[in-house]
């Protein structure tokens, strides 16, 4: 019975101290804009994304030095169908986090709460969507010697299309504690640029481009508690509005007539987000609302690609490295104090990217194959298995002014996290501690993508 | 914004106005007061630029795989500069029959399934095995094969070049050897 009421007060603390709890909370800072890279372009995609030196108009903003390798006036157009499948499972161990510190510190107890036989909760969830992946026009200006590119379009840079299902259940002889929630994400961030590419020399381009990012993030949390009697329920509905903008140089140079390199520099990326709350509970007809503005600025980018052909084959491999630990939140100081917890919990990754294509010309078909590793930017204890992936596609040549390309691109990975179960305050609501649990996640990520390009 | 960010915007306009400033990259015929518009048509390329052979889709260093010629549709769709189809002045591609080139008088039947071939070119160039390309001399022409039909400003190319060629040979059909 004393349980039942400790728990009781514990809930409703937790709910009426949700702002200073979550304060302290480290996974607070994830940022969905950190590092979830969509990809676009069905040919680049079909090679596990390497496109730093493809000559299509995705270009524009791959490395816009290889616009200059468009000869023709290209009008490229794509679609991108995605299933996310998220299975989670709630371990059988709670963490302790102790903040009476001045840095937190966290241990893990077992079992997850005392007098409590824990069950493992499992659950899963999976969305689908198709959108608009790509719309780019490419217009080379007619030049005597050398070769002047231009181009325009946007392309879907970020998804946040996802889900997310939780249940958690524990049991005793004078009823169980149970938990339920879901988790449901959508939008996604477009990149609308414009830029050119300029020969140098027989062997060297350069390009330059100027992006502006547009997207909303809709974030909606239903989230279910039964205890002993006692339940509560809220729902929050979370819009993100994202504008900013950026800029992108890179260099192609032809060392041989068979081997290729690209770089490519991208500026940091201030992001301004508006954001508007509302909440209701269970058993209350009011909606709380609430409203933020702040700034997010996302590190610079380095990029490099490799290309090799040998007859009908090309060979093709990227990198690029960002720091994300250098992420930072700016023009508002309630956001800015999380600088520091964006140093604890993200990190800086190398992606790769590997892909080969090999053309049988006579059939105007070109079959695809890639492999890439794309490292989540939190550090290593929030990650069980990397992001990784292998993609599969071809491409058709019909005539000679019309590709169609299709990829299916699988992308994996497993992470953990922690969702806060009930909070510990002294009397004067200075928060001592959490209990958390921990929760791992498993992801699927099934992508098509469908390219089709005109040039005249 | 911060000091450190609008430097480094600052910096990439710099790169970006000193690259174009003394571009490689040029638009028009360069040393002549008449404009490319006003050059002869029949004007051959190669008399001065010698080393265009070795670049047929303009001065680029980059591997042209051999099935670009064979299958011309390849190099058609990924090399094939868009204006060349209106290279010559007289030509704006509108079909009218008083701004087209002057027709061989030998009344020669066209030639099939020619690979491409950029506009500057006089003779055709032929295609080595790796994809290395040789330049025709004045007592060797090869032809070039492939398995399209070019497009019809390619045609009307073609023509002028035979006004100069003093060959009657006629010009070989499915040829697969393309270094005879």
């Amino acid at each position: 019975m004393k349980f039942r009421i400790a728990l009781s007060i514990i809930m409703i603390t937790l709910v009426s101290s949700s702002n200073s709890l979550y304060a302290q909370y480290i996974e607070q800072v994830e940022e969905i804009t950190a590092g979830n890279q969509f990809g676009y372009g069905a040919r680049q995609m079909s090679m596990g994304g390497a496109g730093m030196l493809l000559n299509d108009g995705t270009a524009l903003f791959n490395n816009p030095a290889n616009l200059a390798r468009i000869p023709r006036i290209e009008i490229n157009l794509g679609m991108a169908h995605q299933k996310f499948t998220d299975k989670s499972s709630v371990r059988n161990v709670r963490r302790l986090v102790d903040y009476t510190g001045v840095i937190t510190q966290s241990q893990i107890l077992t079992p997850r709460f005392e007098g409590f036989g824990a069950f493992a909760g499992e659950a899963e969830n999976d969305k689908s969507n198709t959108r608009l992946n790509s719309a780019i026009l490419t217009v080379p200006y007619p030049t005597f010697r050398g070769s002047m590119v231009f181009g325009i379009g946007m392309v879907r840079t970020t998804g946040f299309d996802r889900v997310f299902r939780l249940y958690h259940e524990d049991t005793s002889a004078a009823g169980n504690i149970v938990e339920y929630a879901n988790e449901f994400q959508s939008g996604g961030l477009t990149q609308w640029g414009a830029g050119f590419g300029v020969d140098l020399s027989p062997r060297l381009s350069f390009g330059a481009a100027f992006y502006m990012y547009t997207g909303r993030h809709e974030y909606n949390w239903e989230y279910l508690w039964d205890s002993l009697g006692n339940s509560f329920g809220k729902e929050d509905y979370i819009t993100d509005d994202y504008l900013g903008w950026n800029l992108k140089t890179g260099l192609t140079m032809q060392v041989s007539p068979q081997l290729g390199l690209a770089l490519a520099v991208e500026t940091p990326l201030t992001l301004s987000i508006d954001e508007d709350v509302s909440t209701t509970y269970v058993g209350d007809e009011t909606i709380y609302v609430d409203y933020s503005e702040y700034d997010i600025r996302r590190p610079l980018s380095l990029s490099g690609g490799l290309s090799l052909r040998a007859g009908e084959a090309l060979f093709l491999a990227d990198i690029d490295y960002t720091d994300w630990s250098q992420m930072e939140y700016d023009n508002n100081p309630d956001m800015e104090i999380y600088n520091n917890n964006i140093k604890d919990y993200y990190r800086d990754v190398l992606r790769w990217r590997l892909g080969g294509e090999y053309v049988i010309p006579n059939l105007g078909l070109s079959l695809r194959a890639g492999y890439f590793s794309d490292p989540l930017p939190v550090k290593d204890q929030f990650i069980e298995t990397n992001r990784h992936g292998f993609s599969l596609g071809f491409g058709l040549l019909v005539d000679q002014v019309v590709t169609i390309d299709l990829a299916f691109v699988r992308t994996m990975y497993e992470r953990n996290s922690d969702f806060i179960y009930s909070a510990d305050y002294d009397d004067n609501d200075v928060l001592l501690g959490t209990h958390n649990l921990i929760i791992d996640e498993e992801v699927d990520m099934n992508r098509l993508y469908v390219t089709c390009a005109y040039r005249l | 914004m911060p000091i450190q960010r609008l430097t480094l915007h600052a910096l990439f306009i710099m790169i970006t106005l000193l690259t174009l400033g003394g571009c490689y990259t040029i638009l028009s015929h360069p040393g002549s007061e008449e404009s490319n518009a006003e050059i002869e048509q029949s004007a051959d390329c190669l008399s001065c630029h010698t080393e265009y052979h070795e670049y047929p889709y303009g001065y680029y260093y980059g591997y042209y795989p051999e099935y670009w010629w064979s299958s011309p549709r390849w190099g058609h769709y990924y090399a094939y500069p868009w204006w060349w189809d209106y290279y010559w002045p007289e030509n704006t591609g509108d079909n009218n029959d008083e701004q087209l080139a002057p027709r061989s008088s030998r009344g020669e039947k066209a030639v099939r399934r020619e690979s491409l071939r950029p506009p500057y070119s006089s003779g055709v160039t032929s295609i080595g095995r790796e994809g290395s390309l040789s330049s025709p001399s004045s007592t060797e022409q090869t032809p070039s094969t492939g398995t399209k039909t070019p497009t019809e400003n390619q045609e009307k190319t073609k023509t002028e070049q035979k006004k100069e060629d003093d060959s009657d040979r006629k010009t070989p059909r499915r040829s697969g050897d393309r270094r005879q």
